[in-house]
């Protein structure tokens, strides 16, 4: 699949095009409280970020919740049909779907939001330098940017996880280098619009070092950017997943997550349906309600795109 | 505005003769693009093939297979799919039965050998018609087995024929063992005794290629060209797509009856198996994991054949990161493979009692089977210094998603043994590369005889870089070399059955997980078409009758 | 803006040089190597030394990124180490299957996303744009390969309508199109949606109205044509997406295209052919966003590129 062909959302792209043109406002005080009132007024982004704390509170207490141990393999009840004992069944190996799906929570979520830590932190270091500095430094890591965005992705995190080995650690490394280009894109156009301004200007002029300046004075700026940018890129990383362990380089067995079960299940779709649905099932819920929570956050954190 | 709209095109159009140009500067020199054109149109869905303008129509089988991604060359390549389509394009001098015996394809004769073993005397059939209208001569097999040496993959299979060094390592144009009396008649001198020689002549890798054609085709043999003394002839090949046989008519044991034969390649094996419940394919092999899906469906059970190949799954370890022989034995005690044959295969695999598979001179089935016994291990462990377990690394191999399976569930057996178990996962260039490197702790791999000779099961273990164990025994290798050296059956049976159990129960180098009956699916209309161990697919003698 | 355009080409030059510099050290660092893979079974470290030989293998680095250089810069990418098919040939033959099918998803992408986002944009607020936002937000959120296994069974199996797989005709194209095409389809239907909003609660829209235009006269007339340039900004891109290949899509419906040669390319290591097709994607991903911002700037006088904005 394509760079970024996985969720990006027509509204965030026109988000990132407003941003780069316009660049974003100087924030008020009082300016995130502002922001949550206006997020709390929007019913459905307050009912998916529901739908998030619960998955979330799922992933975190997924030892009490799951009937089975995920990694246990029941040798009488191999591929089992969905029963009271098994709500959607098992495995070829024997091993509790649901338990599985929940413990696949784990991964799923956490890949979303480290791989997108990973990508900030690389996206802000190197939009911000492009940024600030402009000139050759700007050309150099602009020039990346286009590579990265032109690489065929899924042979970039083929070759990387190839090159590192896989684990989980390594895959949140890679998805992250997958994801960087977009965040750096818009930090840069933020920093650009916001180092012309008066305050930038000023503590310049009062000798403040240059480092002070991008992560004191700009970076927090950027703030509300950064958070809808990493709300939106979450799902985008979840699917990347599910993708990546299609072709067998994600999540190594026996660890579950949506991806990789849904993979496996692919063979027996017709004759135990549940045990690639209820992953996907899964995938989807968590993909839409990191959307359109992200979309209310955006909304919330930046009034004037509004209709 | 309009100037914009002008650039806008100029750059479109540039873009397209850009695209334009590459196609036609590269049309002239591709005859590979009349291949790729009838073979697109030939793969289409069932009967819109044969009605389309293809190349066979009629009496048609359509098989589903992986992509060989490569030439049908088996003396470069060795992928199993390659053989299932050459084996009905080309032929070598002898054909190995599903008994073990031998029998002649292009001989007049079984050959005559000399009292001391070392030399052969060879007759071929007389007027054997190549695919291009040539006649098969003695120069021809002389050709195609100095090519064998000169394409090196294989080669060794011909190390013990005199002359073979100096072909080898460039010092000699000529295998000087190959004596050519006429066109019918020629002899090959041996080295030293080598027993398995007439069965390595049986191989798909020995195949005869007419000389003259071969060498024209250069780099496009087996990508566009193939010719061969085969039942079917190779109308087209397209990686990715499929390939193309139509029937030969001056077949020398006469003509078959099929019309022709279509592969066509489908990566997934999902898809593979898909395609044939709608009716699309006539062919599919079955994965022992979806073996129950099947197995389930009366309609298609009983469309459903098996066959033994002669060949074992196992766990090789590498002697350099194991060098201690009782923690080898306490991971080959810690894998439950009742569990994994009855479970994970559904009863389609059985635990052996040795590494050399039934009907393979050397098997003994009076040893007991390979046992799961975690305590024993654990003991075994604490004795060799790990009384709080190992790691253990298990790698395998992507493209065989089986022994993933196997992997998963052994990493979850092996816990009661203290033994964690890591899986890693390859892809195929990985995994020879790390293997050849010494960089496969574990690895789950399974090897099917190449000929139906101990030497050929055995093979990989004598030489310490064409197996991921390093492992090397004197008094294995002398053994090996004995084996090879002796005709009488009984006598090998011994030599053999001592070197397997001083490298599966002595040194636990390597240790077997069971051996498979490998399934398939075919359309109930096809007669005369099996597989049998030998794991070669004839459509020589196959009928659709309605 | 013809210095723009210049200024963007030699850019591309510079990113492809980049692409290939990557790819190349990438596969030096990557574990696994070609020769091994071919001559895997019976191999000794005699015969792989001469087979690398053969294929240059051996000779330093620099030196064999260099060769491949000259070469490329000629459109020269050598030939595939297993296929020993000349890579140029090679990739022509997947384009022409991948156009096939970037074609058809994107008209189905555009056919349905495009209409659907209008109609709810007009009906906003009502069951039918709830309904159409609902769809676009699953067509966005489910996995392509997932969906396309579906549709297999359903469509192919079941019904046993539509070929499972292949691409020999243009009814084989269409459950890939679908599958491929759903989440951008759903992308568009949803920026039509937005810009249309956008657009429609504009003040000559009203005025439009009030002098008594005919409701989807103003609509497809003042609105659409509008709302345009962020649709087409999309549409755009999304076509380049789908121009270079599914890999995903392609596996499962054995779809021969550049995804399954980039794909088989890096599993066998086999550089001419990875360098090629790499090179092939990134080059049409390049152009096509070229393409867009230029097309961008035609619907928006507006937009003018000049001097230091990129």
């Amino acid at each position: 699949m394509s760079k970024k062909a996985f969720g990006f959302f027509g509204k965030q792209k026109a988000y990132e095009k407003e941003v780069l043109e316009n660049g974003i406002q100087q924030k008020y005080s009082g300016f995130y409280a502002d922001s949550f009132k206006r997020l709390k007024k929007n019913k459905m982004a307050m009912f998916c970020a529901v739908v998030l704390i619960i998955i979330i509170l799922i992933a975190i207490f997924a030892p009490l919740l799951a009937p089975y141990d995920p990694t246990y393999q029941d040798y009488s009840a191999v591929l089992a049909s969905p029963s009271m004992a098994h709500p959607f069944g098992t495995d070829e190996y024997g091993r509790d779907i649901l338990s599985r799906i929940i413990y696949g929570s784990r991964v799923s979520i956490s890949i979303g939001i480290v791989a997108q830590i990973v990508a900030s932190l690389v996206g802000i270091t190197l939009g911000a330098l492009a940024g600030y500095y402009g000139g050759v430094v700007d050309s150099v890591i602009s020039r990346i940017m286009e590579i990265f965005q032109a690489f065929p992705d899924l042979i970039f995190a083929m070759a990387i996880m190839t090159f590192m080995g896989k684990g989980v650690l390594n895959l949140f490394i890679a998805l992250g280098l997958l994801t960087w280009v977009r965040t750096a894109r818009m930090i840069r156009g933020s920093v650009m619009q916001l180092k012309e301004k008066e305050y930038i200007e000023a503590s310049r002029a009062n000798g403040a070092s240059t480092f002070w300046i991008i992560t004191k004075g700009l970076i927090p700026n950027c703030l509300s950017t950064i958070i809808v940018m990493v709300t939106l890129g979450i799902p985008n990383a979840i699917m990347y997943e599910a993708s990546l362990s299609f072709l067998g380089i994600g999540i190594q067995p026996p660890t579950p997550s949506w991806g990789n079960m849904i993979s496996a299940a692919q063979t027996f779709i017709s004759y135990r349906p549940l045990y690639s649905i209820m992953p996907g099932i899964a995938i989807m819920i968590t993909v839409i309600a990191f959307n359109i929570f992200g979309d209310g956050l955006r909304d919330a954190l930046d009034p004037k795109l509004k209709s | 505005m309009k100037k914009k709209l002008t650039i806008v095109s100029i750059l479109c159009a540039m873009v397209l003769s850009l695209a334009a140009c590459g196609s036609s500067s590269d049309t002239p020199e591709t005859t590979a693009a009349d291949g790729s054109v009838s073979a697109e149109t030939t793969a289409a869905a069932g009967e819109t093939a044969a009605a389309a303008e293809t190349t066979v129509s009629g009496k048609v089988v359509r098989v589903a297979a992986s992509d060989p991604k490569v030439a049908l060359d088996p003396q470069q390549y060795t992928y199993s799919i390659i053989m299932k389509i050459t084996d009905n394009v080309t032929e070598s001098l002898l054909k190995t039965n599903g008994d073990g015996s031998l029998e002649p394809v292009l001989l007049a004769a079984m050959p005559e050998i000399s009292e001391d073993q070392l030399t052969y005397s060879f007759e071929l059939l007389p007027d054997v018609k190549f695919h291009n209208g040539e006649i098969l001569t003695s120069a021809d097999v002389k050709y195609s087995y100095e090519r064998l040496i000169k394409m090196a993959k294989m080669a060794t299979l011909l190390q013990y024929v005199a002359g073979y060094d100096e072909m080898s390592d460039g010092t000699a144009d000529e295998l000087s063992g190959f004596q050519i009396q006429d066109d019918t008649h020629f002899t090959i001198t041996l080295k030293q005794p080598y027993a398995p020689f007439l069965s390595v002549l049986s191989t798909a890798y020995t195949a005869i290629y007419p000389a003259a054609a071969c060498e024209e085709a250069g780099d496009t043999w087996g990508m566009q060209v193939l010719y061969g003394t085969g039942p079917f002839k190779m109308d087209s090949y397209q990686t990715g797509v499929g390939a193309v046989l139509s029937r030969f008519d001056d077949y020398h044991g006469g003509a078959a009856k099929l019309d022709g034969v279509e592969y066509k390649f489908i990566e997934d094996v999902n898809t593979q198996v898909l395609e044939y419940q709608a009716g699309n394919v006539d062919y599919v092999d079955v994965d022992p994991s979806i073996y129950p899906v099947y197995s389930a469906n009366p309609e298609l059970s009983d469309q459903m054949h098996g066959f033994q190949p002669t060949g074992c799954y196992s766990l090789t370890l590498n002697v350099n990161t194991y060098p201690d022989a009782k923690v080898r034995e306490a991971i080959a005690l810690s894998i439950d493979r009742a569990a994994i044959c009855e479970s994970i295969l559904h009863g389609t695999a059985t635990v052996p009692t040795s590494y050399i598979p039934a009907g393979i001179i050397g098997h003994d089935d009076t040893l007991p089977e390979f046992e799961y016994n975690p305590e024993r291990a654990k003991e075994l462990l604490a004795e060799a210094g790990y009384a709080d377990g190992i790691d253990l690394r298990v790698t395998v191999n992507t493209a065989y998603q089986g022994n993933v399976a196997i992997a998963t569930a052994f990493q979850e057996q092996a816990k009661a043994a203290g033994i964690r178990v890591e899986v890693e996962q390859v892809d195929s260039a990985a995994w020879s590369d790390m293997k050849a490197s010494g960089g496969v702790d574990c690895g789950i791999s399974n090897w099917y005889v190449d000929y139906s000779d101990p030497e050929s099961m055995l093979y990989p273990m004598t030489k310490t870089d064409t197996n991921s164990s390093f492992w090397h025994n004197d008094e294995f290798d002398q053994l090996m070399a004995d084996g090879i050296a002796t005709t009488d059956t009984a006598e090998r049976q011994e030599i053999y059955a001592k070197a397997e159990h001083i490298m599966t129960r002595e040194d636990w180098a390597t240790t077997p997980l069971y051996n498979e009956t490998k399934y398939y699916l075919l359309n109930p209309n096809i007669t005369g078409f099996e597989i049998d161990s030998t794991f070669r697919m004839f459509w020589k003698d196959a009928d659709i009758v309605q | 803006m013809l210095s723009y355009t210049v200024k963007r080409l030699l850019q591309t030059i510079f990113v492809l040089f980049g692409i290939s510099l990557i790819t190349f050290i990438l596969l030096q660092v990557v574990p696994g190597d070609p020769v091994a893979l071919m001559l895997e079974k019976r191999a000794d470290p005699e015969t792989i030394a001469k087979v690398r030989h053969e294929l240059g293998l051996d000779l330093p680095w620099v030196t064999q990124y260099l060769n491949f250089i000259k070469g490329a810069v000629h459109l020269d990418f050598g030939t595939s180490y297993f296929t020993k098919e000349v890579v140029s040939v090679a990739l022509m033959r997947s384009f022409k299957v991948t156009v096939k099918l970037a074609c058809m998803a994107f008209v189905f992408a555009a056919v349905i996303g495009i209409p659907s986002g209008i109609f709810s944009a007009v009906k906003r607020g009502k069951g039918i744009d709830t309904f159409v936002m609902i769809l676009s937000i699953i067509g966005v959120s489910a996995p392509a390969f997932w969906v396309a296994i579906i549709l297999q069974i359903i469509f192919g199996l079941k019904l046993a309508v539509l070929p499972i797989s292949g691409f020999d005709s243009i009814a084989s194209y269409i459950l890939p199109s679908v599958a491929l095409g759903a989440r951008y389809a759903g992308n568009m239907a949803r920026i039509t949606r937005t810009s249309m909003l956008e657009v429609l609660g504009q003040d000559y829209i009203r005025t439009a109205k009030a002098k008594g235009v005919k409701k989807w006269a103003v609509i497809m007339k003042h609105g659409l044509k509008n709302a345009l340039i962020p649709i087409v900004t999309l549409v755009g891109t999304d076509f380049g997406y789908m121009l270079t290949g599914s890999m995903l899509i392609e596996k499962v419906f054995s779809i021969p295209g550049i995804g399954k040669l980039a794909v088989d390319a890096m599993s066998n290591r086999d550089l001419p052919l990875l360098e090629g097709t790499v090179m092939y994607i990134a080059f049409v991903f390049v152009i096509v966003n070229l393409i867009v911002d230029l097309s961008y700037a035609f619907l928006d006088p507006r937009i003018r590129y000049g001097k230091g904005e990129a």
